[in-house]
């Protein structure tokens, strides 16, 4: 805790005129009050919960003197009984007693006051009030110098006059406010190709690419490092490459392919980075280097299909006019991410020149340049093939602060280096961020130190952190700067702001299923110092705690309990962090787990469900599983001849009659498969190999190919026969109705047949419905009779066989003919 | 060597083959043996007309590249002194039946006979 109020140390006031306290703040007493609604009481100064203001409290802040001794003049909530009038109020919370004196209440103005921190803000609502007063009442000010001093020419006067007048030089200022309105980001931000901060490498790279084009647009020869696909002189662009990059590798080299119609092998360009690296700085400062009007589309506009297509084909087939300079344009689409999927489909349509069949196709004759934060957002699958992706690193913290330095002495603004490189931190080297909060700085106060950024204004980046952001912090332990002399006063060292820091980061990422996952998946890769295993004890037992937390929450619903599982990513991070940058990869042996455990689930149930009664009785799926598969498989891959089994002895042909049985009673068949090196195999039929197939050992081949194709065999015939047997029972039991379903079958004559079968059927109809054989039997034999006598003449029937030669050619040995 | 006695002994009527392409069967499965295959006979154009059951088979008569000579097997017992060997004991003579030099093919297929029976209309 001591932290906090260690960072709160310090605030420094350095001027008089930050400490404004505003003569307007008066209090309502709602039911802390003791009757007395109506009388409302004056209040200069309400002090915010956690710092008590009190003549015993030895609690000190570095205020400036004079501040305090002003403030203690004013306060009027007081813990002793004060002289005069007073009335006494008790927190409804805490119970302790607070004394308020009276005063008269014809001057007042109202406004009201929170007294209690609602929680929702960070800081007390009355501090944020006189803050902003405070900043306000300083911009004008300010205004009125800069007012002055176009004016004048004159700094020195005009900044003494200041803290007077205020209404006079808030009226002068509204012309001033125009020109310090434009933000610092617009104001410094890059015109030229040299300015740029970001990567040189994805500069470069990009403005190659955009070289590429130029054949297409301006005419002219192909830029010497282009590919061409019609020769291939790979060498020279080889060497050519080598000597700009350091980190050519081929692939760098196709990148700058030309296509058969001169057209670079990629017709899009996609920048890709975390927000505020100067992605559409560069591509509108590249675009504009390379000779083009840039056209911007971004998620502000119209971006449904058809308006896609229209803006598409405006700007790659028309010249500006606007500008009058007859500039080809270049199309840049920011946040591309976030446009619809079906614009993104006529997008790469256009690009590829697919889609529209019946139109003449016109070919892409201008560059298109992507900007996107969220290189794996789904609408960007289609696109990443056809474009030149490039992502942006971080910009170097050197590179920026140099810049904020140079900014820093256009605005006339005092500034150290270390006091730059601190702010580039913070913000993750977020140039927007930096270049925002310096501004906003610079209204406060003209000297930027490391207290003013650590202090107030330049908070942590409210960036919305991403599971590895979360997953690297928890792993990598930051450098302690032990060096600098100040490095107490950094607020990011100390193992409670780390403490805080892993908790704030772990709140805000969520998805604590998907992030301790990833933690325990990678946790055992960091190198620790623990002779004891202690730390791989707790750890586990953090992994443990969570399982249960997690297994109570779902099922009991308590969701407030979820408060708990950020520390979790905490408790790793004093256990496992390391000053290396960690070897992070994605989670996926849970999933990769769990389907497994459901393949295998499923295998299990199928060969349960085909088990014969008898033998399923007695099983469980886990004995079964457990205790019987492994031996199984061993049982019925008994060692034998695979060949004929008219050759098998009695004994052997025992024993395959009795492997088929326990085959069937099992449900195990065999069946061929294609295998993975093309030859046909024979495997077990509900795939129970890979019940009992562990990772580590290898597979068992028990039985040769011959011998399992042979039993396949004997397994279907065996079953074949049992079917037929069962059926054969069962027509015996009732034949009647069997018969009715099963006319006769034999043969082509159809016709015929039909007409026996009505005869037959009414046979038997009859006598079913009479329950009586002999009352029909008169009739009956009368029908057979001429039956018998109609078949006579057709008793031999002759079955065509089509296409084929029945020729049967038989071996004969001599022997027979002796 | 296996020395073979053959007696040329032909019969004087002609013999013919008749080649079918499918299969003759019974009803109920019967043996086919001392079974009448149907009947045979020859319309004005001399080419031949099976009716094998209700089927009406036609077909041609082709000349046999190479006769095929039918042969019937006699064995005679012979009383030996040795009674081990049973093969011996036994002689074979074959004797020359019939050659047959033509067949009759029915590689067509069958075309029903319809019978329409008095009883149908009761």
């Amino acid at each position: 805790m001591c932290a906090e109020f260690g960072e709160f140390s310090h605030i420094e006031f350095s001027n008089d005129e930050n400490i404004f306290v505003p003569q307007d703040i008066e209090l309502p007493f709602g039911n802390n009050s003791s009757g007395n609604e109506q009388k409302r009481v004056k209040e200069d100064y309400i002090l915010p919960n956690d710092v008590e203001f009190d003549n015993e409290s030895n609690f000190s802040l570095s205020w400036d003197t004079e501040a305090l001794l002003k403030k203690a003049r004013n306060t009027k909530v007081l813990r002793r009984c004060p002289e005069g009038e007073h009335m006494t109020v008790t927190d409804t919370d805490t119970g302790e007693r607070f004394y308020l004196r009276i005063r008269d209440t014809k001057t007042l103005v109202h406004t009201e006051i929170l007294q209690r921190r609602t929680g929702m803000l960070d800081r007390n609502f009355k501090d944020l009030y006189e803050e902003a007063y405070d900043l306000q009442h300083k911009r004008t000010i300010e205004k009125a110098i800069r007012e002055e001093d176009n004016i004048d020419l004159n700094n020195n006067i005009s900044r003494n006059l200041t803290l007077s007048d205020q209404p006079n030089t808030s009226i002068d200022t509204t012309q001033s406010l125009k020109i310090n309105s434009k933000l610092w980001v617009d104001k410094y931000s890059p015109n030229l190709y040299t300015e740029l901060l970001s990567d040189d490498g994805v500069n470069r790279k990009l403005l190659k690419w955009l070289k590429l084009w130029d054949p297409i647009v301006f005419g002219g020869d192909t830029p010497k490092y282009a590919k061409n696909t019609q020769n291939n002189t790979n060498n020279n662009n080889n060497k050519i490459e080598n000597t700009f990059q350091k980190n050519t590798t081929n692939e760098n080299v196709d990148d700058f392919t030309l296509d058969d119609t001169n057209r670079p092998k990629y017709k899009l360009a996609l920048l890709c980075g975390a927000p505020g690296l100067g992605k559409t700085t560069l591509a509108h400062v590249i675009a504009e280097h390379a000779g083009y009007d840039v056209v911007e589309v971004n998620a502000s506009d119209d971006r449904s299909p058809e308006a896609f297509t229209s803006r598409i084909e405006a700007t790659t087939q028309t010249l500006s006019s606007i500008t009058n300079r007859h500039r080809p344009q270049c199309l840049i689409l920011d946040e591309i991410d976030g446009a619809p999927l079906n614009s993104i489909t006529v997008l790469v349509n256009t690009v590829t020149g697919k889609g529209k069949k019946n139109k003449s196709i016109q070919l892409l004759s201008r560059p298109i340049i992507c900007i996107c934060n969220d290189l794996y957002a789904n609408a960007l699958r289609q696109l990443k093939p056809v474009a030149l992706v490039l992502h942006f690193p971080q910009t170097a913290t050197t590179k920026l602060s140099n810049r904020l330095g140079y900014i820093c002495s256009e605005e006339m603004l005092h500034s150290n280096i270390t006091a730059l490189m601190m702010l580039c931190e913070r913000s993750g080297n977020d140039i927007r961020a930096c270049l925002n909060s310096l501004q906003f700085i610079s209204y406060q106060t003209k000297d930027i130190s490391i207290e003013v950024i650590s202090s107030k204004v330049v908070d942590r980046k409210d960036a919305n952190k991403g599971l590895f952001d979360l997953w690297k912090e928890v792993f990598h332990l930051p450098v302690n700067r032990k060096r600098r002399p100040d490095a107490k006063s950094l607020p990011n060292t100390g193992s409670t702001s780390r403490f805080d820091k892993i908790y704030l980061t772990s709140l805000s990422a969520g998805e604590y299923e998907k992030s301790t996952m990833g933690i325990f998946e990678n946790f055992l890769k960091q190198k620790v110092q623990d002779s004891y295993l202690e730390s791989g004890r707790d750890a586990l037992e953090w992994i443990a705690f969570y399982d249960r937390l997690n297994n109570y929450i779902l099922t009991s619903q308590r969701y407030s309990l979820m408060a708990y599982f950020p520390y979790i990513a905490v408790n790793f991070h004093f256990l496992y962090s390391s000053p290396k940058l960690p070897y992070l990869s994605y989670p996926v042996k849970h999933s990769e787990n769990v389907q497994n455990k459901a393949k295998q689930t499923q295998i299990l149930q199928i060969l349960t469900d085909g088990i014969l009664p008898y033998t399923r009785a007695y099983l469980f799926p886990t004995t079964l599983n457990m205790d019987i598969l492994p031996y199984l498989l061993t049982i019925v891959s008994p060692a034998m001849r695979p060949i004929n089994t008219q050759l098998y002895s009695p004994r052997e042909k025992n024993q395959l009659s009795e492997l088929v049985d326990t085959m069937i009673s099992y449900n195990l068949t065999y069946k061929q498969q294609l295998g993975l090196n093309a030859q046909y195999q024979y495997v077990f039929d509900p795939p129970v190999e890979q019940l009992i197939h562990f990772a580590g050992l290898s597979s068992r081949e028990y039985l040769s190919y011959g011998a399992k194709q042979l039993i396949a065999r004997e397994v279907d015939v065996e079953k074949m026969i049992r079917a037929e047997r069962l059926s054969t029972r069962h027509n015996k039991e009732n034949k009647p109705q069997e018969v009715k379903k099963s006319g006769p079958i034999l043969g082509s004559t159809n016709l015929y047949k039909s007409n026996a079968k009505s005869i037959e059927e009414h046979r038997y109809i009859a006598k079913d419905f009479f329950g009586r054989i002999i009352d029909t039997s008169n009739s009956n034999h009368n029908i057979q009779n001429t039956l018998q006598r109609k078949y006579s003449k057709f008793f031999i029937r002759f079955r065509y066989n089509e296409g084929v030669t029945d020729a049967i050619r038989r071996q004969v040995k001599m022997k027979d003919f002796m | 060597m296996v020395e073979l006695s053959v007696r040329y002994n032909p019969d004087s009527k002609e013999w013919i083959i008749i080649e079918l392409q499918g299969s003759v069967e019974t009803y109920n499965s019967l043996p086919l043996k001392d079974v009448g295959l149907g009947d045979l006979h020859y319309n004005a154009n001399g080419e031949p007309l099976l009716i094998l059951g209700h089927h009406l088979l036609k077909g041609k008569i082709v000349n046999l590249s190479n006769p095929i000579g039918v042969f019937a097997k006699q064995t005679k017992k012979q009383n030996s002194t040795l009674s081990d060997s049973i093969t011996d004991d036994v002689t074979c003579d074959y004797e020359v039946v019939a050659l047959v030099r033509k067949k009759i093919i029915f590689a067509t297929r069958p075309k029903p006979i319809l019978v329409k029976y008095e009883s149908d209309k009761d």
